[in-house]
């Protein structure tokens, strides 16, 4: 069920992208998103595409592992697509029931799933090149600056850099339930979608107790290893930042702003009809 | 003039008798009957551990081993009598860090005592917890792997390794810490057969030439032959303590305690019951087939005497 799971683990090889400080990638990943949503036109997803198409290049992260991260999330870009295919207004081109098919729904739903397709693949690169416990430490600089209003950075990284840690057991233990479950002859194949689901349910209790667990053994561990919380920890490669890294802030700003500038111009130009 | 590392001073502990607590202590599986007034865990169990020593537990499920265990870093404080950490208390809240530097511990299942995605982000776990110096820090990871037999895997995933490799990162972890005594809370229970010699070789070799104190609990005997002192434990008492040979002469009492002698103790005592004549002193694979080659040769002697 789980057995191919990509999303979210480090893909060990050495590049450019993976020397990265994890902040430079954090803030690239932030302005990406915001780029997907800032443009609205062919010519934008084309530039955003190649861009992506570049820096997947420089990974060094084989094409097919990128494209396997997106399958988990296929049902909700296919989801997501009909919602937006059947909710325009405008000419219509199709009508049946309450469905209408218009120009502009059918151009949304394409840019919506071309979104949401960049969207994955950006974090997922962030993921498949900074080792989690690297993006945690990123993370935890980045919110650090917000200790003032309490906001517990330390912990948050800690839970996530955990979690990282524990996605590929918890998937193998899922195997093992279901295995066990299927020796005792649990069906998982047949019936409708309640039925399916019902059947989860022998996976999903032993899965949540095995993971309560598993939880309070390592709690017992990291306790038995002197952890206390982040005050007063020092770091094994703690982040500083290379010529590299201000260079990348650099190149994230200029993309920005051309980002920007694009949108900005073709705009003027449909207000032209110049187009 | 601290010749003791660790002193046990009649202790006594109780698990809560609420039942969510047992969680923490997976071999206490008590028959439900039991729960009301449960006996104690430990009782009123006194120990010494000298520095250097390779010292082992022995004892079968729900035998209080585990728990004892736990005193030794603090993560128990007993109900009554004492744990002393040379001169530390370990009820006293001001010394818990430095008592979990100094006794480091090693448990049962691999993968839930690991915390990083990167074996070098693990190994330096506890000496970030205690806030060691960054620009030292990767010289002592270095150490620490190389002193388990692990350099150049500093970049794996703990995921591709074998259990072996895992349990001996997490010795690793506490190594670069350099703690006075190393605490393997049945490390070896998950392990196959290689892994178990990987681990028992490391420690061994820890022991015998870093001079770091080693406390071995299992319920595998043939771990206790290469141990300095055995202790076997029973309902939450010392029921043995001694030599391997020591103990292992007593089979009765080792019965009693749900523990078997090892599979070479064994050998010896039914050889010795047809007729054979066996030291008892003879516990390791080594010493008996030189006592049995030695046997046989007198044998041979004796028939062509005659």
């Amino acid at each position: 069920m789980f057995r191919n799971i990509t999303l979210g683990q480090y893909y060990p090889v050495d590049s450019v992208i993976h020397r990265l400080d994890p902040r430079v990638k954090l803030l690239g990943v932030v302005v990406y998103i915001a780029a997907l949503f800032i443009m609205n036109n062919i010519w934008g997803f084309l530039l955003l595409g190649g861009v992506l198409a570049v820096l997947i290049g420089l990974s060094h992260v084989p094409v097919g592992y990128m494209i396997k991260g997106l399958r988990p999330a296929l049902i909700l870009i296919i989801l997501a697509v009909i919602f937006n295919l059947f909710s325009g207004t405008g000419t219509v081109i199709w009508k049946w029931w309450i469905l209408t098919l218009t120009y502009s729904s059918i151009l949304r739903a394409a840019f919506f799933a071309l979104r949401l397709i960049c969207v994955i693949l950006g974090t997922g690169l962030l993921t498949y090149t900074t080792t989690p416990t690297t993006l945690t430490n990123g993370l935890e600089k980045v919110f650090s600056h917000l200790r003032v209003i309490r906001f517990p950075a330390h912990e948050i990284a800690m839970m996530m850099s955990i979690a990282l840690r524990f996605i590929p057991i918890l998937a193998e233990e899922v195997n093992k339930i279901t295995n066990a479950q299927l020796a005792r002859g649990a069906d998982f194949e047949t019936g409708g979608f309640i039925k399916k689901a019902k059947g989860m349910i022998p996976i999903l209790i032993p899965l949540f107790v095995s993971a309560f667990r598993r939880a309070a053994d390592l709690a017992t561990a990291m306790e038995a290893r002197c952890y206390h919380g982040g005050q007063g920890r020092t770091r094994l490669h703690p982040l500083t930042y290379q010529k590299r890294d201000k260079i990348a802030y650099v190149l994230i700003l200029v993309f920005l702003l051309a980002v920007i500038a694009l949108r900005l111009i073709m705009e003027r130009c449909l207000q032209t009809g110049r187009i | 003039m601290q010749k003791n590392l660790i002193r046990i001073d009649k202790i006594t502990y109780r698990y809560p008798t609420d039942t969510e607590d047992m969680t923490e202590e997976p071999e206490q599986e008590l028959p439900s009957k039991d729960k009301g007034s449960l006996p104690p865990a430990l009782d009123r169990i006194d120990l010494e551990v000298e520095k250097g020593q390779f010292l082992c537990i022995l004892g079968s499920n729900g035998s209080g081993k585990s728990t004892l265990a736990r005193h030794l870093n603090a993560l128990l404080v007993p109900d009554e009598g004492s744990v002393w950490i040379g001169d530390m208390d370990t009820r006293d809240d001001r010394y818990l860090w430095e008592i979990r530097a100094q006794v480091g511990m090693v448990f049962q299942n691999p993968d839930n005592q690991m915390v990083a995605s990167q074996i070098e982000e693990e190994v330096a776990f506890g000496l970030e917890n205690i806030g060691f110096p960054s620009e030292d820090m990767e010289q002592r990871v270095k150490e620490a792997l190389a002193s388990v037999g692990l350099s150049g895997l500093e970049k794996e995933n703990p995921a591709n390794l074998s259990g072996g490799q895992k349990q001996r990162t997490a010795v690793a972890g506490i190594l670069a810490m350099r703690p006075a005594c190393i605490v393997l809370d049945e490390s070896t229970a998950m392990l196959d057969p290689k892994g178990r010699r990987e681990i028992m070789n490391t420690v061994l070799e820890l022991n015998r030439k870093h001079g770091i104190t080693m406390i071995c609990i299992t319920h595998f005997m043939e771990e206790a032959v290469h141990a300095d002192r055995v202790f076997v434990m029973h309902k939450g008492k010392i029921l043995l303590s001694g030599t391997p040979k020591e103990v292992f002469c007593k089979s009765d009492e080792i019965l009693e305690a749900g523990l078997k002698l090892p599979v070479i103790c064994q050998i010896a005592e039914e050889l010795r019951q047809k007729g054979m004549k066996i030291p008892a002193s003879v516990i390791t694979q080594q010493q008996l087939i030189s006592c049995l080659t030695g046997i046989s040769e007198n044998e041979n002697l004796n028939t062509s005497d005659s």
